[in-house]
C-alpha cells in the first residue's frame, strides 16, 4: 500500500538501486541536483562487479558504493534506505524486491523497471508488499516522482534538460497517473507546457497485474493537499477505470480528474490486432475504451475525446504554478562543465577548507582514535567495524617496528645517513629495499594461504608443491628460532588472536607441522602468522568476500603494514647516525672477496 | 504479448502427467507430414480422433475435428487439414462415452485469485447453459473444493499443475471423471510466457500455437526481427492499400497516434500499425523501417503519407534510430519521390535535437516534402497535419 503523506515526511529520501542501470541512476542524481539537494539520493547499488561506480552530482564526479547483495550492506545503509528501484531482469524481480522489503528495515517501497515479470510473481509481490505495509510500482514501470522530493526511476526524463523543463524539481499541483511509461513523460511535459508542475506522478506499468494499482495512486492524489488537478492515462483492457470511477463518485474530496483512455482505434476494426501493451486488449465489451470512458464520465471525470482535447482540458483545469526557476536553470547550466575528474579520493577530501577523513571531519575522526586505528581505516578505505581488527592491526604494527640494525633496510638507511644525506633520502633508501626478500613475506604468505584455503588444497600437497621446485614457503622458517625455541612475537600473536581464528591459521599451522617435522627451524614465522591471522580476521570480523580480499592484496595492504611500521625503525636509525655524527661509511677491504 | 496458447498436445501431456496417467496422443507437423511414417504408428484395429492443434476456438463447428476414424481415414483427415492450410494436428485414441457424462472444467488466473469454473453439463453446448456453471475463487492453498472425493482429487492435481507450469488459462471440455480417474478429451491451455525460465522446460517457445492466419511478408519479416532482438518490434497490416503508413515508437504513444487518426475518421486510411521501442539498434530500426516503406510503396492509394512519431522516449536514442530510418528512406528514395510521399515527424527523447536535425536535413536534401518537429509540437497536431489533403483517399479506399 502506498502512502504519499509518509513519503512527503521523509526529509532526504535515500534510494537503493538493485542492478546498475546507469541511465536511471544518473537521471536520479540530475534530478537531485536540479532540485537543489545537497546530497545525491542514491546511496548504494547492488551489482555483481566492482566496489563503486562513478557518477556526476552536478558537475562534480562522485562514487556510489556497490554491494554484492542486500544482506552485505552495512547496518547504517540497511536501516536508512527509504526506497528501492529494481533495474534487473524480470526473472530476478521477485527475489530482489522481496529481499528489499524484508531486509531494509525502514524502507517505504520501491519500483520494478523490468518487463516480463511472471504474473504469479507480480501477484505474490502484491501480497508481500501489502503484508509489510510497503508499496511497489511496476512491473514494467518507469517509476514514480514526487515534485522536489524524489525521482524513483527514469520517470520525468533521462536527460537533464528534460528534467529541468518537466516541472518536477519543486512541488507542484498536478498529479499524473499512467499505465504507460512512455506516455507518462509525454503527459508530464504536456502539463509543463501548459504552465503547471507536478505534485507527483506514477507509472503503474502496462502489465496485467500492476502491484500498485492506478486507483491507489488516484486515492493518494485525492488525499494530497498540494494536488489540485489529476491527469490519468489509461488503456483498453482491464477494469482499473471502474475502480477509479467508483472512488471518484464516493469521495468527499472533489478534484478535477482529466482522463484519456487509449484504444478507441481497436473498436473500429472487426478483428482488431493488439494495439500497444500486453494488457491492452478488451476481454469483453466493458473493457473497451468507449465503455471505460463512459463510466468515468458518468462518475464526473473530464474525459477527453481526443488527445487534442486532452491538451485543452489540461490547459483549462491545471493551476499555473510552473515558475521559470532561475535557480534550476542556473544549476542546469552548471552541468555543462562536467568532465571526468583526474583523481578521485574518498580517503580524504578538502572542500572549501573543510578536511574530511573517510567522510568524517578531520577532528572528529582523529580525536578518539589511536594512530593505528586511523591508519587502518585509511588503508582499508573504510572504517573497520570490529575492535578485534583494530587490536590485531595495532599489535602487528608494534611487532614490526624494528628488527635490529643488521637488516637490509636499516643498513641502507644508516649508510645513506653517514653519506651526509637528509632524512627523506635516507628513509627512502631503506624503504626501497623492501621487496620480495626483505619485508615482502607477509604479502606473499597472505596470497599463498588465501589461495590454498580458497581452493581447498591439502597442506601436504601445498608443502610438496614448493619443495619440488626447491622454493622457500613464504611465512615459514626462521634463522634463529626453532620449534623448541619459538619466536616470542609469534607466541604473543597466537596467544591474543589464535582463539576463534579460522581456516587460514589452521591451514598455516598444518603446514608448519609438516615442515617442522622435516627441519626444526621451519616454523611458522611472524610474517606467516600475521598473514594467516589477518585473513581470518578480515573474513570473520569484517565480512570480506574472497573478491574483497583479492582486491585488498592488489592494494598492497600487507606491504603497507610493514612500510608504515618499519618507517619508525628506519627513521630512528637515521637519527641515531646523525646524533653520533658518524663519518662516511666504507666497507673494509677484507669484506669484499674476489 | 505475455500470455500465449500452447498446443493441445503439450497441454494434455502436462495435464495427464499431473493426473498420473499416460498420454498416447501424437503431434503431427503438417508442413513436414509423410503418410508412410504415421501408418507405422497406427493400429488397424483401433479408432482415432484427428484434430487441428492450433489454438482455434469452436473447432467442432468449423469441422476441424474428425471422430471415430480408422487408420486410413486418419491419413485422409490429416491431408485435408494440410490442404486447408493448417500446420499442426494431433491424433489420439477415440474414446466412446455417453454425452451426458461430459463435464466442463476451467481455471483462469485473475487478480483476485484463480477462478475455477465447473459444469456438469459440459460438452460443445456448455455456453448455452451459463446458469449451470459454478465458479469458485481459489486463493492460496488448502481451499475447500466440495465437488466430491473423485472430482476434488482431480481438480487439486489440475490446480497444482496450473500453478507450477505458470498457466493463465486451462480448459478441459469435455472432461470425464469416474472412480478409475479422469479422461481428458479436449484441452486448451494458455501460459504466461514471462515465466519460461521458471517452468524448467514444461513448455517452451516451440509449443506456442496461433490460429491459421494469412500473414503478410512484412509482418513475418518483423516477427523474425523481433525474435532475435531484446527490443520491442511489432507490425500489423491494417489496409494494404492505405494512405497513412506509421513508424511509431512506444506502446502507449503508438496507440494515441492511431486513436487520433480514428477520432478524425481516418482509421480506414491507416495502412499499418506497429511500434518499435526499447532502444533498438540502428540496424534493427533500418530493417524495420524498410518493411513499412515496402508496404507504403506497394499500396494502391493515390496520396501517401509516412508518419514517424512517438512520445518523449525514456531511453530510445532518437539520433541513432533515426539514422536507421534515414538509411531505409535513402534506399527507396526514387520511388518515394516518384509517388509524392510526404513525411511527417514528431519525436522526443535522448539526442532529440541531433536526430531531428539529421532527418530534416536529409529529407530537404533529397527533396521529399516534410514536416519535422520535436516534443514541443503536440502528438495530436502531427496527426492533424498528416490528414490534411487526404479526404479523397478516405472515400476511395476500401477497408
Amino acid at each position: 500500500m502506498i502512502n504519499l503523506q509518509t513519503l512527503l515526511k521523509i526529509e532526504e529520501p535515500k534510494i537503493l538501486l538493485i542492478g546498475e542501470h546507469r541511465g536511471i541512476i544518473q537521471s536520479i542524481l540530475d534530478f537531485d541536483y536540479l532540485a537543489g539537494k545537497s546530497q545525491p539520493s542514491v546511496v548504494a547499488i547492488i551489482a555483481g562487479r566492482g566496489r563503486s561506480s562513478r557518477y556526476f552530482f552536478g558537475d562534480r564526479q562522485m562514487l556510489i558504493p556497490i554491494c554484492k547483495a542486500i544482506d552485505s550492506l552495512d547496518e547504517e545503509a540497511t536501516s536508512s534506505i527509504d526506497l528501492f528501484a529494481v533495474a534487473q531482469s524480470g526473472r530476478r524481480a521477485l527475489a530482489s524486491s522481496e529481499d528489499a522489503i524484508r531486509q531494509l528495515t525502514n524502507v517505504q517501497g520501491g519500483m520494478i523497471f523490468a518487463e516480463s515479470v511472471p504474473e504469479q510473481h507480480a501477484l505474490r509481490l502484491r501480497k508481500i508488499a501489502e503484508g509489510a505495509g510497503r508499496f511497489i510500482v511496476g512491473p514494467a514501470s518507469v517509476g514514480m516522482v514526487v515534485g522536489g522530493k524524489f525521482k524513483l526511476g527514469a520517470i520525468g526524463g533521462t536527460q537533464a534538460e528534460q528534467i529541468a523543463a518537466a516541472g518536477i524539481t519543486h512541488k507542484g499541483s498536478t498529479a499524473v497517473i499512467s499505465t504507460s511509461g512512455g506516455m507518462i513523460n509525454e503527459l508530464i511535459s504536456l502539463v509543463a507546457k501548459h504552465g503547471s508542475s507536478i505534485s507527483f506522478a506514477g507509472a503503474v506499468g502496462g502489465e496485467r497485474f500492476p502491484i500498485v494499482k492506478p486507483v491507489e495512486l488516484f486515492e493518494q492524489a485525492l488525499k494530497d493537499k498540494a494536488t489540485k488537478t489529476i491527469v490519468f492515462f489509461g488503456e483498453v483492457g482491464g477494469r482499473d477505470e471502474y475502480e477509479i470511477a467508483k472512488l471518484l463518485k464516493t469521495s468527499k474530496t472533489k478534484k478535477p480528474l482529466i482522463a484519456y483512455i487509449a484504444g478507441i482505434v481497436a473498436e473500429k476494426f472487426d478483428s482488431a490486432p493488439q494495439f500497444g501493451h500486453a494488457k491492452a486488449l478488451a476481454q469483453n465489451q466493458s473493457e473497451t475504451a468507449t465503455a471505460k470512458k463512459a463510466v468515468l464520465r458518468e462518475a464526473g471525470a473530464i474525459v477527453a475525446d481526443s488527445f487534442m482535447d486532452l491538451e485543452e482540458q489540461v490547459n483549462k483545469h491545471s493551476k499555473k504554478d510552473h515558475l521559470t526557476d532561475d535557480e534550476v536553470l542556473g544549476r542546469l547550466a552548471q552541468l555543462a562543465h562536467r568532465s571526468d575528474a583526474m583523481f578521485h579520493s574518498s580517503v580524504s577530501t578538502d572542500r572549501g577548507g573543510e578536511i574530511q577523513i573517510l567522510g568524517e571531519p578531520l577532528l572528529g575522526y582523529v580525536q578518539n582514535r589511536g594512530l593505528s586505528e586511523i591508519a587502518l581505516g585509511m588503508f582499508l578505505g573504510h572504517k573497520p567495524t570490529s575492535r578485534k581488527t583494530i587490536e590485531f592491526f595495532d599489535l602487528a604494527l608494534r611487532l614490526l617496528v624494528d628488527h635490529g640494525p643488521q637488516v637490509s633496510g636499516a643498513v641502507n638507511t644508516m649508510i645513506t645517513a653517514r653519506a651526509g644525506k637528509d632524512l627523506p633520502a635516507a628513509l627512502a633508501t631503506g624503504l626501497l629495499t623492501i621487496g620480495p626478500r626483505f619485508g615482502g613475506a607477509i604479502n606473499k604468505a597472505g596470497e599463498n594461504w588465501f589461495e590454498a584455503v580458497l581452493h581447498g588444497e591439502e597442506p601436504a600437497s601445498y608443502v610438496e608443491r614448493f619443495s619440488v621446485k626447491g622454493e622457500y614457503i613464504a611465512g615459514i622458517g626462521h634463522k634463529k628460532y626453532r620449534v623448541d625455541n619459538p619466536d616470542p612475537r609469534v607466541n604473543l600473536l597466537l596467544e591474543k588472536f589464535a582463539k576463534d581464528s579460522g581456516a587460514h591459521l589452521a591451514f598455516a599451522r598444518e603446514v608448519e607441522k609438516i615442515t617442522t617435522s622435516k627441519k626444526g627451524q621451519l616454523i611458522l614465522n611472524v610474517d606467516g602468522a600475521i598473514a594467516a591471522l589477518l585473513l581470518d580476521i578480515l573474513t570473520t570480523e569484517e565480512n570480506y568476500t574472497p573478491e574483497d580480499i583479492r582486491q585488498l592484496f592488489q592494494t598492497e595492504f600487507c606491504n603497507a603494514i610493514f612500510i608504515f611500521a618499519r618507517s619508525v625503525g628506519l627513521i630512528a636509525h637515521f637519527m641515531e647516525q646523525k646524533r653520533l655524527d658518524e663519518s662516511l661509511f666504507r666497507l673494509p677491504d677484507d669484506q669484499i672477496s674476489a | 504479448m505475455s500470455r500465449k496458447k500452447i498446443s493441445e498436445y503439450r497441454a494434455k501431456s502436462l495435464i495427464l502427467n499431473a493426473l498420473g496417467e499416460p498420454y498416447r496422443g501424437v503431434s503431427i507437423d503438417l508442413s513436414h507430414y509423410k503418410k508412410s511414417q504415421l501408418l507405422t504408428v497406427l493400429d488397424d484395429t483401433k479408432k482415432y480422433v484427428v484434430k487441428v492443434d492450433q489454438a482455434i476456438k469452436k473447432r467442432n463447428q468449423q469441422n476441424l475435428v474428425s471422430l471415430n476414424l480408422g487408420s486410413t481415414e486418419v491419413a485422409q483427415a490429416l491431408l485435408r487439414f494440410k490442404t486447408e492450410g493448417y500446420t499442426w494436428a494431433i491424433v489420439e485414441d477415440f474414446y466412446p462415452h455417453a454425452q451426458k457424462k461430459e463435464l466442463f472444467f476451467a481455471l483462469q488466473r485473475e487478480e483476485r485469485g484463480v477462478i475455477l469454473s465447473f459444469s456438469e453439463k459440459g460438452g460443445v453446448n456448455v455456453e448455452e447453459h451459463p446458469e449451470d456453471v459454478k465458479t469458485l475463487i481459489i486463493e492460496g492453498r488448502g481451499v475447500k473444493l466440495g465437488f466430491g472425493k473423485n472430482l476434488d482429487a482431480v481438480f487439486r492435481s489440475l490446480l497444482s499443475v496450473f500453478e507450477k507450469a505458470h498457466m493463465t488459462y486451462l480448459e478441459i471440455n469435455p472432461l470425464l471423471v469416474n472412480e478409475r480417474g479422469a479422461v481428458v478429451l479436449d484441452a486448451a491451455v494458455e501460459v504466461d510466457t514471462a515465466a519460461q525460465f521458471f517452468v524448467e522446460g514444461a513448455w517452451t517457445e516451440s509449443d506456442f500455437r496461433e490460429p491459421k492466419t494469412v500473414k503478410y511478408e512484412a509482418e513475418k519479416a518483423v516477427d523474425g526481427l523481433a525474435a532475435t532482438s531484446p527490443s520491442s518490434l511489432t507490425l500489423k497490416v491494417l489496409n494494404k492499400d492505405g494512405s497513412i503508413f506509421l513508424l511509431l515508437s512506444g506502446g502507449g504513444a503508438s496507440v494515441v497516434v492511431a486513436d487520433e487518426f480514428a477520432n478524425l475518421g481516418y482509421h480506414e486510411a491507416i495502412g499499418n500499425y506497429g511500434e518499435y521501442s526499447g532502444n533498438p539498434t540502428e540496424e534493427e530500426t533500418y530493417l524495420y523501417a524498410k518493411q513499412v516503406l515496402k508496404l507504403l510503396i506497394d499500396s494502391n492509394a493515390k496520396s501517401k503519407k509516412l508518419v514517424i512519431a512517438g512520445g518523449v522516449a525514456n531511453f530510445t536514442d532518437v539520433a541513432k534510430t533515426f539514422k536507421g530510418v534515414i538509411r531505409a528512406i535513402e534506399d527507396d528514395k526514387e520511388e518515394l519521390i516518384r509517388q509524392g510521399v510526404q513525411v511527417f515527424v514528431r519525436r522526443g527523447g535522448p539526442n532529440q535535437q541531433a536526430g531531428l536535425a539529421q532527418m530534416k536535413h536529409f529529407l530537404n536534401d533529397i527533396g521529399i516534402q516534410n514536416k519535422v518537429n520535436g516534443s514541443e509540437l503536440s502528438l495530436a497536431t502531427i496527426v492533424h497535419d498528416a490528414v490534411k489533403g487526404l479526404t479523397s483517399d478516405k472515400l476511395t479506399n476500401p477497408a
